[in-house]
C-alpha cells in the first residue's frame, strides 16, 4: 500500500505534525530557560549555598515572627476618651522637644502615647492651639500654655 | 586438475558476480572520498574498508560473514543491532562538544528545530512510497543528518534496513560540501549572505556545568526514547565542563569514540552485503535521504529568514543550514559559504549554535519517533 491512504492509514499527518510540534516545543523550552541563565547567574553572583537557600525560603515560606509582647508604652495608649488629657500628653512631649518643635517629630513620640496621633494633633492646630511658624516649625499658642501649664 | 578448479570455484574470484563488484566499488569510491577528498575520512575510510570486508564473497555456514550467527562480525555487529554504539558515540560528542555558542544566543536553537523539517517531510514521503511505518521513520531520520542517531532508530524499528541507512546517512553527512551549497545559495539573497552577526556574550563556568544538567532533564522528560543518547550526549558534556572528572573526560572523547567509530563503521560497512544491500529498497532508501537532506538544510535556511522578519538583530540566514546536525561539518560549510561571499565575516562560531541544537533536535525526533510507531 503507498499513497496518501497509506499516510493516513498510519496516521502520518498527526505523527509528522506533533512531532515536529515536540522537537519546536523541546529546543524553544530549552533556549527559553538558557536565556534566564545571566539573570540567575547575576543574582546568584557571590552568594553562598546557605544564603541561596535562605533567601528562597523567605520569598517562598516567609517566617511568620511572633506577635511582639505588649509594651508598657503601648498600654499606656491613650484612647482620646478625654480631649484635655491627650493634650496634656502632648505638651509633656513638646516640653522634652522644645520649642518650636517639628510636627513630624512630635508625631513620632505621640504615636507611642495617644491611639490617635494625627486626629489630635489636627484637632490642636485647627483650634489654634498649635500655631505654624513661617520656618515649617510649630509651637503652642501663648495664651494657652499660660493657661495649662503647671 | 579438478582439484584445481575446485580450489578457483571456492575462492572469491569463483564465487564473486557482478553484485560484489558494485559494492567493491562503492567501498573503493568511499575509501577515495575520505582519503583522498578529505570527506569525512574518520567515518569513510572504515565504512569503505568495511564495505570491501562485507564483499569478499566467503561460503555460508563456515562462520564468516557478518549475518551468520557466531562470526566474529557478527558479535562486533551486536551493538548496532542492538543500538549500544551510537550512545557511545554521542558520549564522546558530549565530551567534545563546547555549547558555549549555543548558550551565548539561545535564539539560533530553533534554527536546529527548524533543520528537522526534512525528517517529518521524509517520514510522510516513504509512507507514500509505500514503505511501512517503522521503515519509514528510519529512514526519515536520515535527515537529521546524524549518522549514530539514525542508526540507533533504525536499529530499533528496521534492524534489516541499518546497513542502507547507516550508508546513506554517513554518505550524505560526508557529502554535505556538496550537497548544501546550491540549496543555501538558491534560497538567500547575496546581501543576506553578506550579514555580519555580533559577538556573542561570555558565557560563564557555572552555565556550562549547569546547562548538561538542565537539558538532559528537560528534554528527556519531554521525550523519554531519547535517553540512551541524550543521557549519554549530555553526561559526556558534563565529564568535560565540571572539571574534576577530565581522565573520564579524555578518554570518552579520545580513547571511547574512536574504538566505537572504528568498530561501528567497519561492521556497518560490512553489513552492506550484496546480497542484502543491492535491492530496490536500498535505492529508494538512498533517494529519500537526498530528499530528506535537502529539505532539512532548505527547513534552516527559510526559517532563518523567517526569523529576520521578527526579530530586529539580523541573523545570517546561511547559518540555518547548520540545522542538520552534521557535526561540525555544515558549520564549516556555512563558513566556507559565508567566507566566499565576504572574506571578513566568520561565521564558524555562530553556525555552531545551531548545528549542536541539530544534534539535540534529531534525537528528540528520533525519541518522538520511537514513541509513536516503536
Amino acid at each position: 500500500m503507498g499513497g496518501f491512504s497509506a499516510i493516513n492509514a498510519a496516521s502520518g499527518w498527526l505523527i509528522a505534525a506533533l512531532g515536529i510540534s515536540i522537537v519546536f516545543f523541546g529546543l524553544a523550552s530549552l533556549a527559553f530557560i538558557i536565556t534566564l541563565f545571566p539573570h540567575v547567574f547575576d543574582r546568584l553572583n557571590g552568594q553562598t549555598p546557605k544564603s541561596i537557600v535562605i533567601t528562597l525560603r523567605d520569598r517562598f515560606y516567609p517566617v511568620k515572627k511572633p506577635p511582639a509582647p505588649a509594651t508598657p508604652v503601648a498600654e499606656e495608649r491613650l484612647e482620646e476618651k478625654d480631649p484635655d488629657e491627650a493634650e496634656e500628653s502632648l505638651r509633656l512631649l513638646t516640653a522634652h522637644l522644645g520649642e518650636p518643635f517639628k510636627l513630624p517629630r512630635l508625631l513620632m513620640l505621640a504615636e507611642h502615647r495617644l491611639a490617635r496621633p494625627h486626629s489630635t494633633i489636627c484637632r490642636l492646630i485647627l483650634s489654634g492651639k498649635i500655631l505654624g511658624e513661617p520656618d515649617g516649625l510649630f509651637r503652642w499658642a501663648k495664651g494657652d500654655e499660660e493657661e495649662s501649664s503647671p | 586438475m579438478e582439484l584445481l578448479a575446485n580450489f578457483f570455484h571456492n575462492t572469491g574470484f569463483g564465487m564473486a558476480d557482478y553484485r560484489h563488484l558494485i559494492m567493491i566499488a562503492v567501498g573503493l569510491f568511499f575509501l577515495y572520498l575520505g582519503i583522498a577528498k578529505h570527506y569525512e575520512p574518520l567515518l569513510l575510510v572504515p565504512i569503505g574498508f568495511g564495505i570491501l570486508v562485507g564483499n569478499i564473497p566467503v561460503f555460508k555456514g563456515l562462520g564468516l560473514g557478518i549475518y551468520e550467527e557466531g562470526s566474529v562480525l557478527n558479535y562486533l555487529y551486536f551493538g548496532v543491532r542492538k543500538g549500544i554504539y551510537p550512545p557511545l558515540i554521542f558520549l564522546g560528542i558530549g565530551a567534545m562538544t563546547d555549547f558555549s555558542t549555543l548558550l551565548a544566543r539561545p535564539r539560533l536553537v530553533l534554527l536546529g528545530a527548524a533543520a528537522q523539517v526534512g525528517i517529518f517531510a521524509t517520514f510522510l514521503s516513504a509512507l507514500f512510497l509505500g514503505f511501512v511505518p517503522k521503515e519509514a521513520a528510519s529512514i526519515g531520520i536520515i535527515g537529521g543528518a546524524d549518522g549514530p542517531t539514525a542508526i540507533f532508530l533504525s536499529a530499533q524499528l528496521a534492524p534489516h534496513l541499518v546497513g542502507p541507512i547507516a550508508i546513506a546517512a554517513y554518505s550524505y553527512m560526508a557529502l554535505v560540501p556538496v550537497i548544501q551549497p546550491p540549496i543555501m545559495k538558491l534560497l538567500t539573497t547575496r546581501g543576506e549572505r553578506l550579514i555580519k552577526m555580533g559577538d556573542p556574550r561570555e558565557v560563564s563556568k557555572p552555565e556550562r556545568i549547569i546547562f548538561p544538567i538542565l537539558a538532559f532533564l528537560l528534554c528527556c522528560f519531554l521525550a523519554p526514547a531519547a535517553l540512551p543518547l541524550l543521557g549519554m550526549l549530555f553526561f559526556g558534556n558534563l565529564l568535560k565542563e565540571c572539571l574534576v572528572t577530565d581522565r573520564l573526560s579524555q578518554t570518552a572523547r579520545t580513547a571511547v569514540i574512536d574504538t566505537v567509530t572504528i568498530v561501528l563503521g567497519l561492521t556497518v560497512g560490512a553489513s552492506t552485503q550484496a546480497d542484502v544491500f543491492l535491492t530496490a529498497k536500498s535505492v529508494g532508501i538512498f533517494v529519500l535521504g537526498a530528499c530528506s537532506f535537502m529539505v532539512a538544510t532548505a527547513g534552516g535556511v527559510l526559517f532563518a529568514k523567517l526569523m529576520n522578519v521578527f526579530f530586529r538583530e539580523k541573523i545570517n540566514p546561511l547559518i540555518g543550514a547548520a540545522g542538520v546536525s552534521a557535526v561540525p561539518d555544515s558549520a564549516r560549510v556555512v563558513q566556507m559559504i559565508g567566507n566566499h561571499e565576504d572574506p571578513s565575516n566568520y561565521l564558524l562560531m555562530h553556525a555552531m549554535a545551531p548545528n549542536i541544537a541539530g544534534v539535540i533536535g534529531s534525537a528528540i525526533a528520533a525519541g518522538v519517533l520511537w514513541s509513536f510507531i516503536g
